[in-house]
């Protein structure tokens, strides 16, 4: 009896070894096989709205339909997510295959080896049937390093057409219809937007001929934040702050929610705003944001698009070539516009009708022209979180522009000799 | 002919009774804690000496510094000011968690009606999700919007803008934190509470203790020895307490309202400085290491 509680015992002791050592174990993927009908997986990872996640999924059931040898895993992560969990990914074999995400990712991306160029990667031929300028917004350090699927992104001016019956044309018109519905307290706010995220008052910085580089094609740009132009600029925000237009406080909930609920006549947001609006029944109209003293604000601009992984294995490489072929042909990038509403970079998908006869997209042809393309460069990082602090402290009144602007450009400075570079 | 068997190999494989037993029985708790515990700091200890950013992450070929990494914290302003904020806002913050909790564990320690509703609704705070209280609480603290406002607009005229300015953020954190902690201590001290014999306080009321003295001289010392690990816990979890901070601040922009854990998270995931965040996760590591072992020296001392 003894013996066989002896042998019982070690056997237990042995599962729970095994069990615990089992769980630390890692799924390795066979890569020594280059047979094309073998089971393939590849992991897309992407950053984008939940209505365009319900595209990409229905499109990849289609993929998978036509492929049944190719699985497409699907995760979905916020922006600082996305980068944080693909920088650590890097050091294991877990990461994604494929990234949809801004261009500005590719700040982050290439100089931390993550993604190849795609310059040669894609048959003959393939990417010349893109538009050129996103083709461009997509390059970092002159490679292709980034397959774009729509072009846009830019801040514009949203108005309730109940409330406010024809466009401003200049943003002082702006200023005094919606300072007007304040009085008569139609409207709790006549402009709203999301004051905490600089992304969106960056705009104004371009009526003011301002620059937050001085040469984004140097080796080193260097942040010019404490000029005249980014005095004015501020200046300007803490009027329209101090005066009543803008809310005391906001963020980009805030912003909206007053808008849906018909509380602010006007709304500085981006084009994947626009489903939300319309859900909550609000009469949009859409024009760029207007001109501030004769000169028109400059949104950013950006592109969001395909990253392909640097080390991508050999029997995934055809999978992957096959995956990104298929969801940016012209059906696949029209269905994708219904999700996002800007211009798809397929050049015969914006010249379909589809996109000429939809007055979303076509009101946005007028702020896109406006927009200036976002800087992608990696000290952009130091920019935002330069201004983010500085523009919370100008709008609670502890700070003059003046002193705002130098501050703004010392933490950008110290943010750039952080990030490692000069 | 068994049990012959047994004796002869008694002191070196009877697994039941031999004297390394228990270390079997820990086995599977040891091999855990050391991949999951003492790997991740020996080799977050080994990464402060070396230079890992972004641009070379993925080679795995970190360059040796030395104390490179330990110099630049210490030679920066920034860290001295902002350890001196977490220690208030440490300090702050276990202080109103113990006075509040015990407060609130001597109050259910008595016959009270609906104590098991009561009870329930106490410890809502600790039930719900940190992140999503922090997000519920920062909606609270808009300045137009937010019910904190509106009472106290309605109660004082006064409207506090907690969200827009830095340092009223950091009093906005307090309270969301303060908040949240406060169950956690209850429950510890209603349960040290109810194993104090009853017999004490009869015995104490008998000598003409008024309620204070005794608190003073039967609760708190008896409570001791419960409230000691529930204290350095609460202080290593609230000197790390990023989630609050974050959410609240909108991502720690401002210094005036960071603490050092959320330095840690910034320099390392936003600007790739990993190396950098490794020392400064020691430097936090060691500062609790000390303030622990102080701490409970102190209290057994004190017996």
């Amino acid at each position: 009896m003894k013996n066989i509680k002896k042998v019982i015992s070690l056997a237990c002791i042995a599962a729970l070894t095994v069990g615990v050592l089992a769980g630390c174990g890692k799924t390795a993927t066979d890569t020594k096989t280059t047979d094309t009908n073998k089971k393939v997986t590849i992991a897309l990872w992407d950053q984008d709205d939940p209505g365009a996640q319900k595209v990409l999924d229905t499109m990849i059931a289609d993929f998978t339909k036509a492929n049944p040898n190719i699985t497409v895993k699907r995760s979905h992560y916020e922006t600082e997510d996305l980068r944080k969990n693909y920088t650590s990914a890097s050091l294991g074999t877990t990461g994604p295959d494929i990234v949809l995400g801004p261009n500005d990712n590719l700040g982050v991306f290439v100089p931390g080896s993550l993604i190849q160029s795609l310059d040669d990667f894609f048959d003959a031929g393939f990417l010349d049937k893109f538009d050129k300028s996103a083709l461009e917004a997509a390059k970092y350090e002159g490679k292709q390093y980034m397959l774009p699927d729509r072009n846009g992104n830019e801040l514009l001016l949203m108005y309730n057409k109940k409330l406010v019956t024809e466009a401003p044309k200049t943003f002082e018109d702006l200023e005094k219809v919606g300072l007007q519905l304040k009085a008569d307290k139609k409207v709790q706010y006549g402009l709203v937007f999301n004051e905490v995220e600089p992304f969106f008052s960056i705009p104004f910085l371009g009526a003011f001929d301002g620059k937050v580089f001085d040469d984004l094609t140097a080796k080193s740009p260097k942040a010019t934040l404490n000029t005249d132009a980014v005095k004015s600029w501020l200046t300007f925000l803490k009027k329209i702050h101090d005066e009543g237009l803008i809310p005391k406080e906001a963020d980009g909930t805030i912003a909206d929610t007053l808008f849906k609920e018909g509380k602010a006549a006007f709304i500085i947001n981006g084009p994947w705003g626009f489903a939300d609006y319309q859900k909550a029944k609000i009469d949009l109209g859409i024009v760029a944001i207007p001109s501030i003293n004769g000169k028109n604000p400059a949104p950013y601009s950006a592109v969001k698009g395909y990253t392909v992984t640097a080390n991508l294995s050999a029997d995934k490489k055809d999978a992957v070539k096959k995956f990104l072929t298929f969801i940016n042909s012209k059906e696949n990038q029209l269905k994708m516009v219904d999700a996002h509403q800007q211009l798809p970079t397929l050049t015969e998908a914006i010249n379909d009708s589809k996109i000429s006869s939809n007055p979303l997209i076509a009101a946005q042809q007028d702020p896109l022209s406006k927009a200036t393309p976002m800087p992608i460069i990696t000290q952009m990082r130091a920019i935002w979180d330069a201004i983010k602090p500085v523009q919370q402290q100008l709008f609670a009144g502890k700070v003059n522009p003046d002193a705002a602007a130098a501050d703004m450009q010392k933490k950008a400075e110290d943010g750039i000799k952080a990030l490692g570079l000069n | 002919m068994g049990s012959n068997k047994i004796k002869k190999k008694s002191g070196s494989f009877n697994m039941a009774q031999g004297r390394y037993t228990h270390l079997w029985f820990l086995m599977p708790a040891i091999i855990i804690m050391l991949l999951v515990v003492v790997y991740p700091l020996v080799y977050e200890i080994i990464v402060s000496f070396k230079n890992v950013n972004l641009l070379n992450l993925k080679s795995g070929r970190y360059p040796f510094v030395g104390l490179d990494n330990y110099k630049s914290i210490f030679t920066d302003g920034i860290f001295y000011r902002t350890l001196g904020r977490t220690v208030i806002w440490t300090f702050i913050n276990v202080t109103f968690h113990v006075v509040f909790g015990l407060f609130l564990a001597v109050l259910l320690n008595r016959k009270l009606p609906f104590k098991g509703i009561i009870r329930v609704i106490l410890i809502l705070p600790w039930a719900i999700p940190q992140y999503i209280a922090a997000i519920t609480w920062k909606g609270l603290f808009n300045f137009d919007y937010g019910t904190v406002n509106i009472v106290l607009n309605k109660l004082f005229g006064l409207q506090i803008p907690w969200l827009s300015d830095a340092s009223w953020s950091f009093a906005a954190c307090i309270i969301t934190n303060i908040w949240l902690g406060i169950p956690f201590m209850m429950m510890i001290s209603l349960g040290g509470l109810q194993s104090i014999p009853r017999e004490l306080y009869e015995a104490a009321e008998v000598d003409g203790a008024s309620h204070w003295q005794q608190f003073k001289n039967v609760t708190l010392p008896l409570l001791k020895p419960v409230l000691t690990p529930a204290i350095v816990l609460g202080t290593v979890w609230t000197f790390n307490m990023i989630n609050v901070i974050y959410i609240i601040t909108s991502g720690a922009a401002s210094e005036e309202a960071q603490i050092l854990v959320t330095m840690v998270y910034k320099k390392a995931f936003e600007y790739f400085r990993y190396g950098y965040s490794a020392a400064l996760s020691v430097v936090i590591f060691l500062i609790l290491l000390a303030f622990s072992s102080a701490f409970i020296k102190a209290q057994k001392l004190e017996n």
